[in-house]
């Protein structure tokens, strides 16, 4: 018996969670609407997804894009869950929280570095107000990023930002990006160290896998789209792998070509994570990959909970992609290709 | 001892004169602004109705209060500087605005000649400290250099190369080094820098390498060194030459700091002057922007007390006589709308505010249970916790306390008050009784005689029905109060609900044969009562004579009530059965001194006797103390404040300039 983690507790607690979010016929449904509305108001009326509207409505937040409200919703389900948890489990699905944070702190940080608005940018948050550290009042009368970072300080976010300047905000974002991701992995790696030792070992298996996909999507579209060097590349790259150790993690950073640089994927990890997924959408690929991962492996464990979450956060992206295909009468079929529940 | 009256007043004026008007109400600290835009104001129609009832001058033109408040913020942030140059702390204070005519346009003025006096020089001395601060980390870093001789200016004069010192985690230096092969620069550590994660580090690497080895540092957070301007050499002649610098402008600092010590106290006489005045504009405006406004003309909702109302008109009166106010009483506009609640007790119960609003603030028709609370809490404590010195230590506690927080302190006092008069009752004087102390006066003996014991429990059964009647009654005005019939009638803490719970007492009583009364009487009311309180809605409804006498579904309808019926009974039992705790804690009290008293009993040095006896008092006054303090609020809270309290009040809260 695990002192820190109710199992029965929680296995039934997912089991009943995942029996609650969108099945078969109600991707189906979804598919068949035509306006935001259409999709909101069924959302509403899925109790699972329900409570996130509620508890906006508690909050007396006016929210007017679904996207945060279902961002949101996936910080909710993860404080939920957290009532099961003590000890190391409880700091290791807190960490979990930290995806979140770093979203609405890239947020704010382009909103200085761009000199726009501020208005309302809190009903754009999904952050959880419960377990964060950092002080968002403060970080929002921010006049300027090296005021931003300064206000960081204290906080795990500071150290991979503190030399960020107005213009490497703007032209460098993806330093934002990955030095912020480093802090959520390289965090939840050391909380799951914490963790009993067959729980770790499915817990970074798991993240491992996940970061392996985040590495070759971060890669490729360094390769692609940005004019940085390999060295830099590698630096940016997130440790800790499953498949793809340091020396592989290089090869891909030193790949001469884009094909060159599938050809080594696909070697890899023993599958092609690019096939049917156009340049600019890797994501898809990742979502997907992780989707098929998560869905043919079943555990009993801490592994549950992280993958009921991955999962989460995976659902979610396709709803958000519904909602901007919906807006912009982007055609079913199409539609469904940039899901990871392919239909 | 109740709820302060409020009324409503509607200040409708011009819009030229809003904005001293508004100043003078801040200034007045009389008024609890209402911003709530609801219909009941009908501020929309009372604008076009006066507009059309006075001709008004030509259309006024609201003024960019962004532009205003931006214009606020320079002017503070020009008087903060001053004020750190100065070292000066300035404090809200609305006396300095009362006693002259000062405007904002004075307080410009005023702020730009004492710019042009002294600010260059503050500007300066800030300028010169930040320097030194700059020079004193620069110094600092330098300093850990193991190697001194190295002469950057000549490593600067390399022909095809180019070099920056800097600091450098040791987790990024990992990911450099197992990349190394790729690198094209040679990157060497030089120091290490104490109490951080970060280490020296020099990285010399070909000009024609410069902008990807720069991109590639960016990337690894690379923090670059820069070296001050006029320093050279090698680091021992640099740091020489740092302390050097910082010496020079520490002398230039306290000349310029002598210059402008001069008129200092007439300078924060005027600063003070201003930034009050800064901030009375800012607090204006933010107003100005939430008042609703028609062309000509100005709404203005505020809550005062009834006893304020003349002094919020004289004080409009001092700017202008082209106002009206209307005035409407809670009592009108309390069904659309919640007046705010200022509590008003005596001296004696006022402290015990701090309890009742703990759990809520009472709403403004509600009954306010703080003369109720302050003088049961006051009994249950006494009972609980008579004893003469520890009521004294509690009595000399709160006075000490109330120096610090004046409500916690007189809170204390009174509880311990209380506990002296029980302990006279009891006999008890840091808990020796008359075995120990002949002398001791005592009116019914100590709790722990076996005569008194079951007395002490009953006497906390029969506090509990007392109270709880009380409480009930309470409960059943506040419904009334409301014009909820159901629940003051019919409800669990209605009518009804009290006469189950009577009929439950009485039930007990006639069991014990107390009194002598046929046990069917109460079982009578029990039945009634309960019936009555499951058909609570339909017997409501059919009384107000409205229809469907049952609404949604009424299946449902009834398993909430037989379930809430359950509840009631339950309730009914343990709440008077809840109320033994006062008795028994009365005994625990004695009963725990007593162990003590054993216990020095069992010595015959006299000084491991005092010992035992001081830590004895000590505990019961520490943690006894608290836990009876627990138990006399929950009591209040759990089985009192249910019956009769609501607690969802809006506190009573005037602007102020302080706030």
């Amino acid at each position: 018996m695990n002192p820190y983690m109710a199992y029965e507790a929680v296995n039934t607690k997912i089991a009943s969670k995942k029996g609650h979010v969108l099945n078969k016929e109600d991707w189906d449904k979804i598919f068949g609407f035509t306006t935001v509305d259409q999709l909101t108001v069924f959302l509403k009326s899925k109790p699972a997804i329900k409570k996130a509207f509620e508890d906006l409505k508690n909050e007396n937040i006016h929210r007017d894009s679904l996207e945060a409200i279902l961002g949101k919703y996936k910080t909710i389900e993860i404080e939920e869950l957290l009532h099961y948890f003590s000890g190391p489990y409880k700091d290791f699905i807190k960490t979990m929280l930290i995806e979140n944070e770093i979203a609405d702190l890239s947020l704010i940080l382009r909103k200085i570095s761009r000199k726009e608005e501020m208005i309302d940018i809190e009903n754009r948050f999904v952050h959880s107000e419960n377990y964060t550290n950092l002080n968002y009042d403060k970080l929002l009368s921010s006049k300027s990023v090296v005021q931003f970072t300064e206000n960081l300080k204290g906080s795990p976010y500071y150290n991979g930002l503190k030399t960020l300047s107005n213009e490497d905000a703007v032209k460098r974002e993806f330093h934002i990006e990955m030095k912020l991701q480093l802090v959520l992995y390289k965090t939840l790696m050391a909380k799951a160290e914490n963790l009993k030792a067959s729980d770790m070992i499915t817990a970074k298996e798991i993240i491992g896998f996940k970061i392996d996909l985040e590495n070759i999507q971060w890669i490729y579209r360094a390769i692609r789209f940005y004019d940085i060097s390999p060295e830099e590349i590698l630096v940016y790259s997130l440790e800790g792998g499953k498949k793809i150790t340091y020396s592989r993690l290089k090869n891909l950073c030193y790949a001469k070509s884009k094909e060159e640089f599938k050809k080594l994927v696909i070697s890899y990890l023993k599958f092609d994570l690019f096939k049917g997924v156009s340049d600019s959408n890797t994501d898809i690929g990742i979502d997907y990959n992780m989707y098929i991962y998560l869905k043919n492996n079943s555990y009993n464990n801490i592994g549950s909970v992280i993958s009921y979450i991955y999962m989460l956060g995976i659902i979610i992206d396709d709803l958000t992609s519904v909602t901007e295909g919906i807006k912009y009468n982007v055609p079913k079929e199409k539609l469904k290709s940039y899901l990871a529940h392919r239909i | 001892m109740a709820i302060e009256k409020m009324v409503l007043l509607k200040i409708v004026g011009s819009l030229e004169e809003m904005h001293p008007i508004l100043k003078e109400l801040i200034l007045c600290e009389n008024v609890h602004l209402n911003l709530d835009s609801s219909n009941a104001y009908n501020s929309n129609y009372l604008v076009h109705q006066y507009e059309s009832d006075i001709i008004g001058s030509s259309i006024y033109k609201t003024r960019d209060y962004d532009d205003i408040q931006n214009e606020c913020l320079k002017y503070e942030q020009i008087v903060d500087d001053l004020c750190n140059g100065l070292g000066l702390e300035l404090n809200i204070d609305k006396k300095v605005l009362l006693v002259s005519n000062y405007s904002i346009e004075d307080a410009r003025l005023d702020l730009n000649k004492i710019q042009s006096e002294i600010g260059l020089k503050v500007e300066q001395i800030k300028n010169k400290k930040f320097e030194i601060q700059e020079l004193l980390l620069f110094r600092e870093k330098i300093d850990c250099i193991y190697d001194k001789s190295i002469e950057f200016d000549k490593i600067a004069d390399l022909n095809f190369f180019e070099y920056e010192i800097g600091a450098l985690s040791s987790e990024n230096k990992w990911r450099l080094k197992k990349n190394y092969e790729n690198l094209t620069a040679i990157v060497l550590r030089i120091g290490i820098i104490k109490l951080s994660v970060e280490d020296m580090y020099i990285i010399i690497y070909p000009k024609q390498f410069k902008e990807e080895t720069t991109k590639l540092l960016k990337s690894l957070n690379w923090n670059q060194l820069k070296i001050p301007e006029g320093l050279s050499g090698n680091s021992t002649q640099m740091i020489e030459q740092v302390d050097g610098k910082i010496v020079v402008l520490q002398k230039e600092i306290s000349e310029l700091s002598n210059i402008i010590e001069v008129d200092k106290e007439e300078n924060k006489y005027i600063l003070n002057k201003i930034y009050n005045t800064i901030k009375l504009e800012k607090k204006t405006v933010d107003l100005e922007k939430k008042v609703d406004y028609g062309d000509n003309l100005f709404v203005l909702n505020v809550w005062v007390k009834e006893s304020d109302k003349i002094s919020v008109e004289e004080s409009i009166g001092t700017v202008t006589n082209k106002f009206i106010v209307t005035e409407k009483t809670a009592k009108e506009m309390e069904k659309q709308v919640k007046p705010p609640t200022k509590l008003k007790n005596n001296w004696f119960t006022r402290p015990f505010e701090l309890i009742v609003k703990m759990y809520g603030l009472p709403s403004y028709n509600e009954i306010d249970p703080t003369p109720f609370l302050a003088i049961t809490f006051c009994l249950m404590f006494g009972i609980m916790f008579g004893d003469i010195g520890q009521g004294l230590v509690y009595l000399i506690a709160g006075l000490v306390l109330h120096k610090k927080m004046s409500t916690a302190g007189s809170l204390v006092m009174r509880l311990g008050g209380s506990s002296i008069i029980f302990g006279f009752i009891y006999g008890s004087l840091f808990g020796l009784e008359q075995a120990e102390l002949p002398w001791l006066p005592s009116l019914i003996g100590r709790p722990l005689d076996p005569k008194n014991i079951p007395m002490i429990l009953l006497t906390g059964v029969v506090f509990g029905i007392v109270v709880l009647t009380i409480s009930f009654i309470y409960g059943i005005i506040n419904s009334l109060r409301r014009g909820d019939i159901e629940e003051g009638l019919f409800g669990k803490n209605g009518v009804m609900g009290y006469l189950f719970f009577i009929s439950l007492v009485f039930v007990a009583v006639s069991i014990t044969g107390v009194i002598n009364l046929p046990i069917i009487i109460p079982i009578i009311g029990l039945l009634l009562s309960l019936t009555v309180m499951i058909l609570k809605e339909p017997v409501t409804n059919l009384i107000l004579n409205k229809k469907p006498l049952i609404h949604g579904n009424v299946g449902s309808y009834f398993t909430e009530s037989i379930f809430e019926g359950v509840e009631t009974i339950l309730n009914a039992l343990s709440n008077a059965i809840s109320f033994i705790r006062v008795g028994a804690f009365a005994l625990n009290h004695a009963g725990l001194f007593l162990a003590f008293l054993v216990m020095s009993e069992m010595t015959t040095n006299i000084i491991l006797k005092i010992i035992i006896l001081f830590l004895g008092n000590l505990l019961i006054l520490t943690l006894e103390g608290l836990v009876v303090f627990i138990q006399g609020l929950r009591l209040q809270y759990y089985e009192m404040f249910s019956k009769y309290f609501q607690g969802d009040g809006i506190e009573y809260d005037p602007i102020k300039l302080s706030r």
